[in-house]
């Protein structure tokens, strides 16, 4: 068997924005690298712009690129191993890459605010780091798991950001186990996908989500991201959230090695050399 | 195309989760002392009524905000937090003397106890309001409240506004608030709620990192 992975991913701006002209200011991408011992390594990333930052929106979209590009320089070393990920160094890189931006186009920092999610995952194991809000779900088996409860600070209308977030509000795990379903969602959907009672992900979203997503066809990977935007953009989805939402989602299939049937020669081999090498007459 | 999944959108079968809204508390503390009897009063209750109304043209402010009044004159708790769907606007009567830091130490104990509870039943929370009505001076100590009320600001426990009626001793308001008090222009008590029904819908409807700009209150204040 070998493992390859399935991700389908869209940020959709929210109904608050296409009223006032905003643009989306989430943003998410995600890259399959094969790390130097040739195991496969799924990178994923998620980031919500500040609504009161101007010029969050491309901030998202500077941090999710810069971070993929470092996590894939990062894994394609030797011997890399998943412990050796630290979130405050990737951090301090990230944000030397906003103060170049911001110096670069005459922005302040601040301007530049946004939150972050991020997982690295491999066979056997997954880091997972986050800043701010939004929420990264895991499964494995049957275990849905919740990497932290969205850090929203003391109220409902606060965050925490790269560009200024305290070292203790820097949320980074390794957790071991076969993690073949992983979600990144952004605190549009937060109050949709996560059960506030228990402070768990809220099993009846994610399990039709991920369903679908395994048991589309192969060969469609436009369909399902129209799909996934066309569900992120539904009235039922609109009725309970006017903010900008992002949902990444990526599961694991197994897939049986094609069985090439090579009939063993070295036999016929052996004999053929023998005999042509064999003694003379 | 015969395939069922094409007859609906992927990924639509998702249920999704019923959590309670998010909660942004506001206390109303109303001088209802003597000096405030006649037009005053009823003025504050008209005002009052307002409020309720321009909450209730807001389905997520009226789910969201809950509202508590104390009023003094003597202190008393005319109503405790209630949602602002079942807020029912009373009719003051104006009575008494002015034990204002009483009123606020009384006032800021039951928002403490409503925050916990907030907390415990792991709802969001907005930070609250709390607003001080007055048309005249502490007639008992008050200097303590000041204290709680400037802990409570720097802690951001809560944001602390207080409005000062014609008569309202201005000095001791803006000893008591870390933000500057304002004066009521007149008896314009339904343009003050009315503000702050507006102010509160933009506040309990914003999200993380969103900056609410207040509009300006001076339509109903003297600035």
């Amino acid at each position: 068997m070998w493992r390859r992975w399935r991700v389908v991913g869209a940020s959709v701006r929210g109904t608050a924005h296409v009223q006032s002209g905003a643009e989306c200011q989430d943003a998410s991408l995600w890259r399959l690298v094969d790390s130097a011992q040739g195991v496969p390594t799924l990178l994923l990333t998620a980031s919500d712009g500040a609504g009161s930052a101007a010029h969050s929106a491309e901030a998202a979209q500077l941090v999710c690129a810069a971070l993929l590009d470092e996590l894939e320089r990062l894994s394609r070393r030797d011997g890399f191993d998943l412990a050796e990920l630290n979130a405050h160094t990737l951090l301090a890189g990230l944000r030397a890459a906003l103060e170049g931006h911001a110096d670069e186009h005459g922005y302040l920092l601040r301007d530049l605010a946004c939150t972050l999610l991020v997982g690295v995952v491999v066979p056997g194991a997954a880091w997972f780091m986050q800043v701010g809000d939004g929420a990264i779900v895991m499964q494995s088996g049957a275990e849905l798991r919740l990497h932290v409860w969205p850090d929203s600070g003391e109220y409902a209308n606060q965050t925490y950001f790269v560009t200024d977030v305290p070292h203790s509000h820097v949320h980074e795990a390794l957790y071991s186990g076969d993690w073949r379903r992983v979600a990144l969602l952004t605190d549009g959907l937060q109050g949709l996908a996560l059960s506030s009672a228990g402070r768990v992900p809220h099993a009846p979203f994610f399990e039709p989500v991920f369903r679908t997503l395994e048991q589309a066809q192969d060969g469609w990977p436009e369909y399902l991201g129209s799909g996934l935007r066309q569900f992120l953009d539904s009235p039922a989805v609109n009725a309970r959230t006017s903010d900008d939402k992002t949902l990444l989602l990526a599961c694991a299939l197994d897939v049986p090695e094609v069985a090439i049937d090579i009939p063993d020669i070295s036999e016929h081999l052996e004999t053929d050399v023998l005999a042509e090498a064999g003694p003379p007459a | 195309m015969t395939d069922p999944a094409f007859s609906q959108i992927p990924f639509a079968l998702a249920e999704f989760a019923d959590n309670p809204e998010p909660r942004c508390p506001v206390l109303l503390l109303v001088d209802t002392s003597g000096s405030m009897s006649g037009a005053a009063i009823a003025e504050l209750n008209e005002g009052l009524q307002a409020f309720r109304r321009e909450l209730g043209a807001d389905d997520l402010a009226m789910k969201r905000c809950e509202i508590a009044l104390v009023t003094f004159g003597p202190v008393k708790t005319v109503s405790e937090f209630t949602s602002a769907e079942h807020f029912v606007p009373p009719t003051l009567q104006a009575a008494g003397n002015t034990p204002m830091g009483a009123a606020i130490t009384h006032g800021l104990g039951l928002l403490r106890q409503r925050k916990e509870l907030i907390r415990q039943n792991g709802i969001g929370m907005y930070r609250p309001w709390v607003f001080l009505i007055t048309d005249g001076a502490p007639t008992d100590a008050w200097q303590a409240a000041a204290e709680a009320v400037r802990r409570g600001e720097e802690a951001r426990s809560f944001a602390f506004f207080a409005v000062g009626v014609k008569g309202a001793d201005m000095g001791i308001l803006s000893q008591l608030s870390v933000r500057e008090p304002l004066r009521l222009d007149g008896l314009k008590f339904r343009e003050m709620f009315v503000w702050l029904s507006a102010s509160l819908r933009a506040v309990s409807q914003s999200t993380p990192g969103d900056a609410v700009s207040l509009a300006s209150p001076k339509g109903w204040a003297e600035l």
